[in-house]
């Protein structure tokens, strides 16, 4: 079980993940934002940048104002929630969180309290 | 949030004597009635360069693959035709692997023993990411 972040306003779903270069091995610390709103995971740009990360494809992004960017993306090794994911495809933004959008949220089973202020992230 | 000008040189040496006034909002500097300059706090202007900066590194990652996903573009009426609805893998703009599953194209393709390689899903319209919009602050 986790809590809510209260350094958000209003407090939000925040987990801790650890993000690699499946290449390299070279990895980093990141929290991430549960966000069921969108729909490819998001590492933050600093990120990228920091693990070297090497462009595998790109998708096109519908973002703020309804502005549609193309963004490269990447394959990073993910584990989240004590669970190793290989090879997830994940664009970069300009962005201080992460994002776990719904390609990573549909292979667990999420459960928000807000009222408690807590939520689980489980490996089914 | 306000913006104020400024058309007196003596106005602009009183904003570094008031330490609130750029957070107010902008202020703009006019010279002969006509907008010259602007006076912003370093808060807005890390928000513009980071931005600014964002976008120069987009371009510069979309650069690297440009070459393979511009063969791509050129060789998905015939891949459409093929392999609808897989995955394609291209390495100095030649189709390197086509499969229906990502992850397994993508250990071919570490397997392959290809450094780099542009991988794209065959279909007709682009792949569109849904990013939520969000609120940077209270206006």
């Amino acid at each position: 079980m986790f809590k809510y972040d209260p350094a958000f306003d209003p407090p939000a779903p925040i987990v801790a993940v650890d993000v690699s270069d499946p290449d390299t091995g070279k990895m980093t610390p990141c929290s991430a934002l549960i966000d069921t709103g969108a729909s490819i995971s998001v590492v933050p740009a600093s990120l990228a940048r920091d693990l070297d990360l090497r462009p595998h494809s790109r998708v096109k992004a519908r973002a703020v104002g309804n502005q549609v960017i193309d963004l490269s993306t990447y394959l990073v090794r993910l584990i989240v929630a004590g669970q190793v994911i290989a090879d997830l495809e994940v664009a970069a933004y300009d962005r201080q969180t992460m994002l776990l959008g719904r390609d990573i949220l549909q292979l667990f089973i999420l459960t928000l309290d807000g009222k408690a202020g807590v939520f689980t992230l489980v490996d089914p | 949030m306000s913006t104020r000008v400024i058309r007196e040189p003596k106005a602009l040496y009183a904003v570094f004597e008031d330490t609130q006034a750029l957070k107010q909002g902008p202020i703009f500097i006019e010279k002969d009635g006509k907008p010259e300059a602007v006076l912003l706090s370093i808060d807005e202007y890390r928000a513009l360069t980071a931005q600014r900066d964002f976008d120069v590194w987009r371009q510069e990652q979309l650069n690297q693959t440009q070459a393979d996903h511009e063969a791509f573009e050129r060789m998905l009426p015939d891949l459409l035709k093929e392999h609808p609805g897989e995955w394609v893998a291209f390495h100095q703009g030649q189709v390197v692997g086509v499969g229906k599953d990502f992850g397994e194209l993508v250990h071919k393709m570490r397997d392959g023993g290809y450094p780099t390689f542009y991988i794209q899903k065959i279909q007709a319209a682009p792949r569109v990411a849904e990013l939520p919009f969000e609120v940077t602050g209270r206006v």
